[in-house]
């Protein structure tokens, strides 16, 4: 068994750039996912029954349909419209409005499983509705979806991976054309492996920390 | 079960993964050799095993009733006919463009015929014959994109369509590195890219792209080929010496001996000109 | 319109395997789930640590390496497994640990005193599993579960970037060829909800069975 360290300097660039493209694509996937999901939820609970049926409809369609169909759709729609779309921007999109929705619905558990009597006691102490929603509900929704959201912003980062079927040269794809490249087929996807648990880790250890932190009021 | 008890668990999973990953990437890899030949096993099995693609006319590509057509179809049932006397006693394993080394490594497939231009990289991990045709990599182009010349493509308003392989990704940075570059799995990703107008052109091997610019209005192939002549050949699992040699021998044949006449048949249905002369020293008379 | 007449037959024939992939996936998974979320609460400590880890790698790595480790990494290591049959054997592994998730939490979230109350009248463990706690715990489990079953037909889609031939590699197939993603993908996606939608209907039907009250 001979060592050659040699190796694993060569390819850590090409990994490094793939890395570099996942958080690139991952932290503005989870940033917009959160707040596209702020109007998605108002138009859930909205009291306009229309609005309400037309984004549950929303909802329903993107927590039926695969990510992957989402993103060709846009990529390959977008080209055949005429004004193509390049592979991050379309990943991008269709990791946002899907789990945008899923967001949206855990933004409403949350805001649902807080008493009403919370709402209530706001009211009677003088506050109207719309401050008791803003200083009373809301931060103790937010408090209690932070390890839910945690969970959705792991399965965005596991999401990123799908963009290498469009073009996007994320971590998958740079470790498909080095095993393409080298003999060390296995040993590459073991690395990509190890890379995503490091990125998922990370990610689930920084959201402990915020949650520790909200959690003192 | 508390939640500090699973951390700790999980830190030191990851630590002996993290560990014997880097190990496993500083040493170094292995290919075995066996002692019975896989020529042995298509003869007793009576079948060939041949992986291929499904996206690259006109070598393999399925034709609109999904059945699997072209040159490389057809090389491999001469091929077929010559080793276990029926053309039929064959079975085609579709791949992606990386699919085939696996596919032949793995032995789910005996050989690979999948329009593919051998590379000495390539040769590290699979074992080629003699070529059975020639190739070399073209640029198809829209002709919207007004574009005449390899050096007029090699400006940032363009992008340039590419197979998921190293050697496209070197080919693109040396000929053409200010284009952008979108990169698919096959060949008909690539074209459909092309015809959309999300890239402006394409990479791929000369015959393919003559047959796309021949069947499609608005394309043209650039003069200008990148590299040099290559050529195509046969690829299976390296160490087997045997099944190699038969494989090569029959190459061989067919671009220059006994299958002659029916490799023309081939190569004149699929290219409508005759195949390079055989070659003659002289004694058969002609 | 008449590409989507003549692009039906294919389009079935791909449905056909979404849908295979998907219903063996669903029981292998749920099988395994039920297992493991058995050991989890009730095994030993070594086995536990076995279930914790395969937990960890499962949730942490996305379904797409691992296919790709399956298709083509595996191979290298002797063990050379055909798309559909890798890939069921992956998706159900995959989707394995959310189930034990989902089983081991609605167990979970029975009552202590239903444990109690069942001890007090003299019933071992695993009989106080079967008939007092797991029915509870079935009403509970149900909506992730069909949640869960939904995430697998989603997962399915995956297994075309191996080349196996479901409803979206044919729907790309035919979009490269035809360049019409709006007509065929649209279908594509209205197969995939249709399927979830079926989903959903029998898991809503299963709740309220489950909901019944004696």
């Amino acid at each position: 068994m001979s060592v050659d360290l040699g190796f694993i300097t060569r390819i850590a660039p090409t990994l490094a750039q793939g890395l570099a493209t996942t958080v690139a694509l991952a932290i503005p996937a989870i940033v917009l996912s959160a707040l596209w999901a702020i109007p998605v939820v108002a138009g859930l609970m909205a009291r306009s029954r229309l609005v309400g049926r037309i984004t549950a409809d929303y909802v329903e369609l993107v927590r039926n349909t695969p990510v992957l169909v989402q993103m060709f759709f846009i990529f390959f729609g977008s080209g055949v419209l005429g004004f193509p779309l390049s592979g991050f921007v379309s990943a991008l999109l269709a990791l946002v409005l899907q789990n945008g929705a899923y967001v949206a619905e855990i933004y409403r558990g949350g805001i649902r499983s807080i008493a009403q009597r919370q709402a209530e006691a706001g009211v009677a102490l003088g506050l109207t509705k719309r401050k008791t929603f803003a200083i009373v509900v809301l931060p103790q929704a937010i408090r209690k979806v932070i390890p839910s959201l945690s969970n959705q912003g792991i399965l965005i980062i596991k999401d990123t991976s799908l963009a290498a079927t469009i073009s996007v040269a994320e971590l998958t794809f740079q470790a498909r054309l080095l095993a393409d490249r080298t003999a060390a087929v296995f040993e590459i996807f073991f690395t990509l492996a190890l890379f995503y648990l490091a990125l998922t880790a990370i990610f689930a250890g920084a959201m402990r920390l915020v949650e520790r932190r909200v959690r003192i009021a | 079960m508390n939640a500090s008890w699973v951390r700790q668990v999980r830190t030191a999973a990851f630590v002996l993964l993290a560990a014997t990953g880097i190990a496993a990437l500083a040493a170094g890899t292995a290919i075995a050799q066996s002692a019975t030949s896989r020529l042995d096993e298509i003869v007793k099995r009576d079948k060939l095993i041949v992986a291929t693609f499904s996206t690259a006319p006109p070598f393999c590509y399925t034709d609109e009733g999904g059945k699997l057509v072209g040159f490389d179809i057809d090389i491999a049932q001469l091929i077929a006919k010559s080793l276990l006397g029926d053309a039929n006693k064959i079975e085609f394993v579709k791949v992606t463009s990386e699919g085939r080394w696996p596919a032949v490594n793995s032995g789910r497939a005996d050989i690979g015929i999948a329009t593919t231009t051998v590379y000495p990289d390539r040769a590290l991990h699979v074992a080629f014959t003699h070529p059975y045709i020639d190739s070399g990599i073209s640029i198809l182009v829209r002709e919207d994109a007004k574009v005449d010349s390899l050096a007029a493509l090699n400006d940032e308003k363009f992008t340039l369509a590419n197979l998921s392989n190293p050697q496209m990704a070197d080919r693109a940075k040396r000929y053409v590195p200010k284009a952008k570059v979108l990169t698919f799995d096959t060949p008909s990703a690539e074209f459909a890219a092309v015809k959309s107008g999300q890239a402006q052109a394409m990479q791929m091997d000369t015959p393919v792209l003559n047959w796309y610019a021949a069947n499609n209005k608005g394309l043209k192939v650039l003069p200008e080929s990148l590299g040099v002549i290559q050529g195509n050949a046969i690829f299976m699992k390296p160490g087997d010496f045997t099944l190699w040699l038969w494989m090569d021998t029959m190459v061989r044949e067919m671009t220059q001996g006994s299958r002659y006449a029916e490799y023309s048949e081939i190569y004149h249905k699929w290219f409508g000109r005759n195949p390079p002369p055989e070659r003659f020293y002289g004694q058969s008379g002609k | 319109m008449d590409l989507l007449l003549t692009s039906a037959p294919l389009l079935a024939r791909g449905a056909a395997t979404t849908i295979y992939l998907s219903v063996v996936a669903i029981l292998l998974a749920t099988a395994l789930g039920l297992v493991l979320a058995l050991v989890q609460l009730y095994g030993g400590i070594l086995l536990r640590i076995v279930v914790e880890v395969y937990l960890y790698l499962v949730r942490g790595v996305p379904l797409l390496v691992l296919l790709f480790a399956m298709y083509y990494a595996l191979p290298y290591a002797g063990i050379a497994l055909e798309p559909l049959a890798g890939g069921i054997a992956v998706i159900s592994l995959y989707f394995a640990a959310f189930m034990t998730e989902v089983f081991r939490g609605a167990v979970l979230s029975v009552p202590a005193g239903q444990w109690d109350a069942g001890r007090a009248i003299g019933l071992t463990t695993p009989r106080i599993l079967a008939d007092i706690v797991f029915r509870q715990a079935l009403r509970v489990a149900a909506p992730p579960f069909v949640n869960t079953c939904i995430m697998v037909v989603k997962g399915t889609s995956l297994v075309s970037i191996i080349g196996l031939a479901d409803l979206t590699y044919v729907g790309k197939a035919i979009v490269e060829r035809t360049l019409a993603p709006f007509e065929i993908f649209g279908v594509v996606a209205l197969a995939y909800l249709a399927l979830c939608l079926v989903l959903s209907r029998l898991g809503r039907r299963l709740e309220t069975r489950l909901n019944y009250v004696h």
